[in-house]
Parts: structure tokens; sequence; C-alpha cells
């Protein structure tokens, strides 16, 4: 996260001034992201012992609150950096970020209450509940890429189309490891470890992918444009 | 501005992952609240016209560019 950081700050001047701010957020992002793994590890060490770990809300506890942290903070950049990069008409852009930013805080909010809870039933309904305002984004981001397309200058659309896929592709994995517990019916305590740790890592590859690749893709998208609309690739 | 803008969420951002890792602690507002304060302060100074122009100056820029890394630091120690 953190490399991925260093590497779009240091880029900044191979793309044009229009689509710096993209390569910012997208900076602020991974670092953000990078910040919130270095206090997880620091709570998983506060929180194990003897190769268990106590999961909970009260203060020594892993807690999944940090993700939750992190997600608020985080998604809506993430989303204002793709709307950054297109390039669109300034009252598309405010209409977009009005309609995505709150969406992204619904999803995000709804899904803690079932994040935290042990009882299947609450994990389910705030599982609907949040994916409701996530098909939503995922809706409107691929109604609008692909509206975009038709703008992009050759060569860029195909990687615009691409970013479509991937960003399903990246945040379908939220779901299945926010899924993960549910998998197995009254789990035994090493079962429950295993679900636990299986989880952590689906979350951990889906911020990776989600961060990380998607703002490589942002970084390559504003690359391409700005030499298709005439900076020198020199770089 | 919008740079300064960036700077100030990114302090409010840690500050806020920070208070979860305080949480239970005695001091809390010596460690997170002295980093989202800042953070929260330079953020409403970008969007107040006066104060933009005061923001706008080179040394005001450099001064707060340093109390951003500075904060960010602590961020990692506290």
């Amino acid at each position: 996260m953190l490399a991925c950081t260093v590497y779009t700050l240091v880029s900044q001047s191979r793309v044009l001034p229009k689509y710096r701010a993209a390569l910012v957020m997208s900076s602020m992002v991974t670092f953000i992201a990078g910040y919130h793994y270095f206090r997880i590890f620091n709570s998983f060490n506060e929180s194990s012992m003897k190769n268990a770990v106590t999961v909970g809300t009260s203060q020594g506890s892993f807690n999944e609150a940090y993700r939750y942290v992190d997600w608020i903070l985080t998604v809506p950049l993430l989303l204002v950096e793709v709307i950054a990069v297109l390039g669109l008409v300034k009252a598309a852009s405010t209409s977009l970020i009005t309609r995505l930013v709150p969406a992204s805080a619904a999803m995000i909010i709804l899904g803690y209450p079932g994040e935290i809870s042990s009882d299947n039933g609450t994990k389910i309904l705030f599982g609907v509940l949040s994916t409701l305002p996530f098909l939503y984004i995922l809706y409107v981001l691929f109604v609008e890429l692909t509206k975009s397309l038709e703008r992009q200058p050759e060569g860029v659309a195909a990687t615009v189309g691409r970013l479509r896929l991937l960003l399903i592709a990246t945040w379908g994995v939220y779901p299945i490891s926010y899924l993960i517990p549910i998998l197995v019916k009254s789990p035994s305590e090493s079962q429950m470890a295993m679900l636990f740790t299986n989880r952590q890592i689906g979350y951990t590859v889906a911020d990776v992918l989600a961060k990380c690749v998607f703002g490589l893709t942002i970084y390559k998208i504003a690359k391409m444009k700005s030499v298709a609309e005439g900076m020198k690739d020199d770089h | 501005m919008t740079n300064l803008r960036f700077g100030a969420y990114l302090l409010v951002a840690l500050g806020f992952i920070n208070m979860r890792y305080q949480t239970g602690h005695h001091d809390i507002v010596m460690h997170s609240f002295s980093i989202i304060f800042p953070g929260v302060l330079l953020l409403l100074a970008t969007f107040i016209k006066p104060a933009q122009k005061f923001l706008e100056h080179k040394n005001t820029k450099l001064v707060i560019g340093t109390m951003i890394l500075l904060l960010i630091g602590y961020s990692f120690i506290n």
C-alpha cells in the first residue's frame, strides 16, 4: 500500500495537471489504507495470546471497526478518483459525486452491524441492506463508465472498459469475505478460527485489489489520456 | 488549495483510525484529537474565502505542510 502511495505520488509529473487530482486521491487512499494496516497489526498483536485472538469491541480485543473506519474514509475517495479521471463536465461530475458518496457511506454503515454480530440472521439482514447501495453504486458507475467510453480517446476506451470489469471483480470480493462466517453452521472453535482467518485474508486481498490495482489502473488511464491530449510520452 | 484540502482530509482520516486504536485509553485527547482537530480546522479554513487568501501565502503553505508531515509522523508513534 505504501509503495503504491509513493509510486502514484512520484508519477504526478507524468500526467497532465487536470488528472493529477485523481492520482493524489489514489495516493491518499493507499496511504490511509497502509496506516490502517499498520494499526490493525498493532491491534492483532495486542489481542493475540497463545495462538488465540480475542475478537470483540472491548479494549485489547481485535475489532473489525478498524476496517470500517478505513472504508468509510477511503471508498468515497476511490469513487471521486474514478470520476476525476473520466474528465467529465463539472455538472456531470457533481451529479455523480452527490449520488455515489452518500450511497457508499450507506453501504459501509449498513454493513457494520452485520459484521460485528454473531447471529447469522442479523448478518444476512444487514448484508442484504448493505448490498442495495452497493448494487446502486456498481450500476451508476457501470452506466457512466459505459457512456464515457464514446468520449475517450482511441486506446483509452479499452482500458476504461476493463476498469468496469475490475470494479466488479475487486468489489465483489468484499461480500464474499463478509459471508464467510455464515458458510459453516454451528462451527467448532477451530472452525471459527479458520473462518476468522479466511475472512481477514479475503478482506486484505480485496483491499489490495480495490486500492492498489485500481489506483494503478487509474494512473494508466490518466497517462494514456495525457498522451492522447498532447503530452510528450518521454517518461 | 486542493492539496491543502487533501492534507487536511488525510489528517482527519488518520486521526479517526488512530482514535479507534486509542479507545479505552485515558489520554485520548492528547493522542487522536491532536491530529483530528488541526485537520478539521484546516479543512474548514480551505472553504472560507478570507482564510483562503492567508493559506495561499508561500510561507503559510510551508508551515502548514511541515505541520501536516509532523502530525502524520506523530500518528505512527503514538
